[in-house]
């Protein structure tokens, strides 16, 4: 689905919140492509406690 | 424990049991203080794909990037011009969101080279040893070989509870929907109690009652910061003896609580596993805020707003198959039971 357009509407703040939940399947996100992002890692266990 | 890496040899081998798995063919972004997030994408091998790349890491670190922000870009990859090129592109781009590049290191799992200096070594199995030894005594779980094996260790013996499927909806048919998600909760309860594994009979059980939208939304909301890792073990082992009529529910949980338990490594391998044909918009919500970085903080504060939103949302905007019932949560009323045997 792509729901980027070319008009030059304001979006209200419900159709924002709509647009980030209305999204492809995940089967449609390209393996190759995705981003893993982890959250809250133990850094400290590269760099030690910073205090 | 705390563990301090003294070398690049060191930070390589410590950098699979952050993620969870050992990177192959990737490049891993490491921040060297709280508050950005480690991410790891494929190594892009062409001007285009290091774009590609560059335009979806700036959301997570545009949101989280603060003032003073260092990180070290690792590539974990047997072809160094490419590492190279990404590396020094990446480094460019962050310097724009105020994000400093402090180490640039490369591995072909052999050697090492860190690309600012210049500076060469070997990678050594006398200090992967070292490292996996001393992440032990910090409770850290070892991480998997690869990513392809994380996302096979979702995958274990479905016949069991295929078997019991038919007992299981007949059973559930005799019973009301308000019965099964009391049932269900309390499972939960002594699941989080006790973290023993749900019998076949329990599972084949649960599973059948996750189909209820209701009985879902209120185990989906039974999830916190604080037993979320109750509930990737529960999810997990259900996604691993799911047959597939009856997956996408424990896979989508899985991939949230996996969100909400900071691995989004785990939630997309757990995406991977709801069915093709069985589309969930449970997971295209998770896939949504795996895909933007969300924090799993932000969950707490978008709780409310996100159902509020969802239940205004015209159905017609949601992936879905025909003839399913939309499966956002709280909006379904506690009388919803899907017709049973489909």
């Amino acid at each position: 689905m792509n729901y980027d357009d070319d008009n030059t509407w304001q979006h209200s703040a419900t159709e924002r919140h709509l647009r980030r939940l209305v999204v492809p399947e995940p089967a449609d996100y390209a393996a190759e492509k995705r981003l893993d992002v982890i959250h809250e890692s133990n850094l400290n266990l590269l760099w030690g406690d910073p205090e | 424990m705390d563990f301090v890496v003294q070398s690049p040899d060191e930070l390589l081998a410590a950098v699979p049991h952050v993620l969870g798995f050992k990177p192959e063919e990737s490049i891993v972004l490491v921040p060297f203080r709280p508050g950005l997030p480690v991410t790891r994408v494929d190594l892009p091998r062409t001007a285009a794909d290091r774009e590609e790349v560059w335009e979806a890491l700036s959301g997570p670190y545009g949101r989280h990037a603060r003032p003073g922000a260092r990180l070290a870009i690792l590539c974990f990859s047997e072809d160094r011009c490419s590492a190279e090129l990404a590396s020094h592109h990446l480094s460019n781009r962050l310097e724009t969101l105020g994000i400093n590049t402090h180490i640039r290191l490369w591995t072909d799992g052999d050697r090492w080279r860190e690309f600012n200096t210049g500076q060469t070594g070997l990678q050594t199995r006398a200090t992967a040893e070292r490292i996996a030894a001393a992440t032990v005594l910090t409770g850290a779980a070892q991480p998997a070989a690869s990513r392809a094996s994380l996302a096979a260790s979702m995958v274990g013996d479905r016949e069991p509870i295929a078997q019991l499927l038919p007992l299981a909806r007949a059973a559930a048919e005799a019973s009301t929907s308000a019965l099964e998600r009391n049932w269900a909760l309390d499972r939960l309860e002594q699941f989080h109690a006790n973290g023993n594994r749900l019998s076949d009979v329990d599972g084949a059980r649960m599973l059948v009652a996750l189909e209820t939208i209701s009985t879902r939304d209120a185990l989906w909301e039974d999830m916190s910061r604080e037993n979320r890792t109750s509930h990737v073990a529960l999810w997990n082992d259900l996604t691993r003896r799911a047959p597939s009529e009856v997956r996408a529910a424990p896979a989508s949980m899985l991939g949230f609580a996996s969100w909400l338990h900071g691995d989004g490594a785990r939630a997309w391998c757990a995406l991977d596993q709801v069915p093709a044909d069985r589309p969930s918009s449970m997971a295209a919500i998770v896939a949504s805020a795996l895909q933007n970085g969300l924090h799993p903080r932000d969950w707490d504060q978008h709780q409310t707003q996100m159902r509020q939103i969802a239940a205004e949302l015209d159905e017609s905007f949601v992936p879905k198959s025909p003839g399913r019932q939309r499966d956002i949560p709280g909006t379904q009323s506690g009388t919803d039971r899907r017709p049973l045997g489909r």
